[in-house]
């Protein structure tokens, strides 16, 4: 029987969340059991509540963690359960649940351990500053870690069983993305890209504070030198 | 003997007494140490002395240095010793970050809603 866990990090996203774990497909080619788990990560909404309705599993942390917490905590609950197939995909309605099967199929056929969404393949609908910050990121990411990684900050991947039990993550915030591309090398993980959807319509264009770039780089710096 | 302070003199003189009245009272309420309590209010006296009578700094230097060196040397090594505080406050805070991380995630873990539990 094989499992999969859909690892959904949230944070305040009341608005989305609903929407999202109902558009979830209910059959997966080469699946057995579907487990969708919210991370609330210490939302001040009603996160939590909905996506306790709306049948998924659901942690919630206390207090506001970072995205790199939660998607530890979710990777944690998923190993738990036993699943065989991880993917972590944005609690905002950025990802397209239909991009989910050629997600897994890598992972499935054993040809990878790890699967990363591209979204660059899909730039007209990406908001200008966020082109620029993640191609910026991305380049940083391939100077800190030798790898090619189309889009280094995608969150929308998949990962098996073997890899999360091998990586080593310790980033609390948006520079665990850079980290697990980090640590697809130093575990010698196998890893495979996939051209993903993204939609950003009126609630997407929240956008992200700038400063988190510079942050995201020198947690990549530090964990290059000291870690 | 005249003590002409200035009004700047008089603002580091006011922070100084602060602190110092805070180290009493933390001392006092059992939250500071007495090693600590003596290091600190060294330090705050120490302070309020040098602030009240600057020529005291070049007696210091001249007992410590000789009369031909320059106090650069002083200031050089409280920088030092202020980094190196500096150091320790930053270690300090990321060690009680993570474990508050580590402390919430197991309590996350812990109370996980699985579909059939009740509603929070």
């Amino acid at each position: 029987m094989k499992t999969l866990a859909i690892v959904i990090p949230a944070y305040n996203e009341a608005p989305a969340i609903g929407a999202l774990l109902r558009s979830l497909p209910k059959k997966v080619t080469g699946i057995d059991i579907i487990i969708p788990i919210v991370i609330d990560d210490g939302s001040n909404d009603a996160t939590t509540q909905i996506a306790q309705k709306s049948n998924a599993w659901v942690c919630t942390h206390p207090i506001n963690l970072g995205v790199g917490c939660a998607t530890r905590t979710g990777f944690t609950a998923a190993n738990k359960h036993n699943a065989d197939i991880i993917v972590t995909m944005d609690g905002d309605g950025q990802h397209s649940p239909s991009d989910l099967e050629k997600l897994i199929e890598p992972i499935l056929t054993k040809k990878a351990d790890i699967v990363f969404g591209n979204r660059f393949t899909q730039l007209r609908t990406m908001p200008f500053q966020r082109k620029i910050g993640n191609r910026i990121l991305t380049l940083m990411t391939w100077l800190t870690t030798g790898m090619r990684i189309s889009d280094s900050q995608c969150g929308y991947r998949a990962y098996s069983h073997n890899a999360v039990k091998k990586m080593h993550l310790i980033q609390p915030g948006f520079e665990i993305c850079s980290e697990i591309v980090g640590e697809t090398k130093r575990a010698h993980l196998s890893y495979a890209q996939v051209p993903v959807k993204t939609i950003y319509d009126i609630h997407h264009k929240k956008s992200q504070n700038p400063l988190n770039a510079i942050n995201i780089i020198f947690r990549m710096i530090e964990r290059l030198l000291w870690n | 003997m005249e003590l002409n302070i200035s009004p700047l003199q008089g603002i580091g003189l006011a922070i100084v007494v602060l602190a110092l009245t805070k180290t009493v009272a933390d001392y006092h309420r059992k939250r500071e140490s007495r090693v600590m309590f003596t290091f600190w209010m060294s330090i705050w006296i120490a302070t309020i002395i040098l602030t009240l009578f600057p020529e005291t700094t070049f007696i210091a230097k001249n007992y410590l240095l000789g009369p031909n060196q320059s106090i650069g040397s002083i200031i050089g090594t409280v920088m030092i010793f202020l980094l190196f505080l500096v150091y320790r406050i930053y270690l300090k805070t990321e060690r009680v970050e993570r474990l508050l991380r580590e402390h919430a995630t197991e309590l996350a873990l812990k109370n996980i809603y699985t579909p059939g539990s009740k509603l929070s």
